[in-house]
């Protein structure tokens, strides 16, 4: 291709299906508290409530009988009851009882999602096939917390409309937009994805330091501003290790970036932080100081949901050197948009990719410490 | 990088345990690892985060780079 011809975007267009593999649908606590709640995702709507043996079930909230809402209707016992002729159905997913009726019809059953409780989350499965989970894909239990060693949830969520929740995945390879959209220049930046799993390592400082002009280390992950060790656990669920710095204080946080998405077109993206709690503090101003840090984050993701907004999907970005593995990344996210027989090895075999972020950082702070400059010579 | 434009891999055998990987360097201190085989080829491999690189292989590729097995482009080295 000669260097004058013009470069198109090509786009095929959303995938088919949802992805499989576990989604959050929110805090265990969202749900708890005796009533059916109504969700909308992966195309439908969800029904989701506590029976009275302690466990949260999620069923398609239509009910099979008449298309009734069961979201809109009320629990008895461990059933959820249809508002609009009352069939009782269970967790399972089959009919526990009709009150005006003499017998219950055979095929009375509806979808029951495969449901998982971990650390005050609840999760569904998702599978295109309908097969359940192999054994090696699970979600981590936070180490500590059943001990209390961290604060409570602080949580938040928002819709993203007009985008396919791909568009989130890409972030994960994507060093440069962590300067221009969140304000923190990466100094390391590393990908690895294995089977099921992507990691990105990000050790970055922020505008202000950067604009000292101090040297910063280039290429070291270790003592940095922030320190961010975060691996999606399959399509649609991130934990990420982070640990940042405000003055002489290093906050030890996991954040979670997860989402489930709506339609083919629009996702919930629910995030949420837990701190390691501080033993000088007490737990109230341990959960305010964790709610501050999560303000700061959710900032950020309002930063990235403009650009989707009004970005074009694009199959076939055009990248330089200090740019992410994005067509691997995409050929490791494509394994949850096929048939478990058509994963090809190139999917999930292990690959590695560490940028050099010299020049990339050697222009920031070049262009943070003149701004600097400007600025203070327009205040003085 | 975007395919047409990506350096050709270059295979590196891990000097611990024999594992081949491809692998490229647009610099010095860039890095890519596609790995040919499962990671559990490496024996080492379970007792590491899943996202850290094996340091018997980060010494094999150095070394690669050393012999010149491994080219790295010629502007970055002499920096």
């Amino acid at each position: 291709m000669s260097s004058d011809t013009v470069r198109h975007i090509e786009s095929k267009g959303a995938p088919d299906r949802f992805a499989r593999g576990w989604h959050l649908l929110g805090l265990t606590r969202e749900f708890d508290d005796g009533k059916p709640h109504g969700l909308e995702a992966f195309g439908t709507k969800l029904v989701i409530w506590k029976g009275a043996d302690g466990k949260l079930k999620v069923l398609d909230a239509y009910c099979r009988h008449m298309g009734g809402d069961l979201s809109t209707g009320t629990v008895q016992g461990d059933n959820v009851a249809c508002p609009f002729h009352s069939w009782r159905w269970g967790g399972d997913g089959k009919c526990k009882e009709i009150p005006y009726a003499r017998r219950i019809p055979p095929r009375a059953r509806t979808n029951a999602w495969l449901t998982k409780e971990l650390d005050g989350q609840l999760f569904v499965w998702h599978d295109h096939e309908g097969n359940p989970p192999p054994d090696d894909v699970t979600i981590p239990a936070i180490p500590g917390y059943e001990e209390g060693e961290w604060t409570d949830w602080v949580w938040d969520k928002t819709l993203v409309p007009n985008s396919h929740c791909r568009e989130i995945i890409d972030n994960m390879v994507d060093m440069a937009h962590f300067y221009y959209i969140h304000k923190g220049p990466p100094t390391y930046f590393k990908n690895v994805f294995d089977g099921h799993i992507c990691t990105q390592y990000y050790s970055g400082t922020t505008h202000e330091e950067a604009a000292k002009g101090l040297p910063i280390a280039v290429g070291v992950a270790e003592d940095q501003q922030t320190v961010s060790d975060a691996t999606y656990w399959g399509p649609a669920y991130l934990v990420d290790k982070l640990w940042t710095k405000y003055g002489d204080l290093t906050f030890e946080t996991i954040l979670l970036t997860t989402h489930y998405p709506i339609s083919s077109s629009s996702f919930m993206l629910n995030y949420g932080m837990v701190m390691k709690k501080n033993p000088d503090w007490d737990d109230a101003t341990n959960n305010k100081i964790a709610g501050k840090l999560l303000e700061g984050i959710g900032s950020g993701f309002y930063e990235d949901v403009k650009i989707w907004l009004n970005k074009a999907p694009i199959d076939n970005p055009l990248l330089c050197e200090e740019d992410g593995p994005v067509y691997q990344l995409r050929r490791w996210y494509s394994q949850f948009y096929v048939d478990v027989a058509d994963i090809t090895p190139e999917m999930t075999q292990r690959f590695e990719f560490e940028i050099d972020t010299t020049k990339a950082v050697d222009f920031w702070q070049k262009e943070l410490v003149e701004q600097a400059a400007q600025k203070a010579a327009a205040e003085a | 990088m975007t395919p047409e434009d990506a350096l050709p891999m270059a295979p590196v055998a891990c000097g611990t345990c024999g594992t081949v990987v491809q692998v490229s360097k647009n610099s010095a201190a860039q890095t890519s690892i596609q790995w040919e085989v499962d990671s559990s080829a490496c024996p080492k491999r379970s007792e590491l985060p899943v996202g850290e690189t094996c340091p018997h292989l980060s010494d094999s590729i150095r070394d690669a780079v050393f012999s010149g097995a491994l080219a790295v482009p010629a502007s970055e080295l002499s920096e």
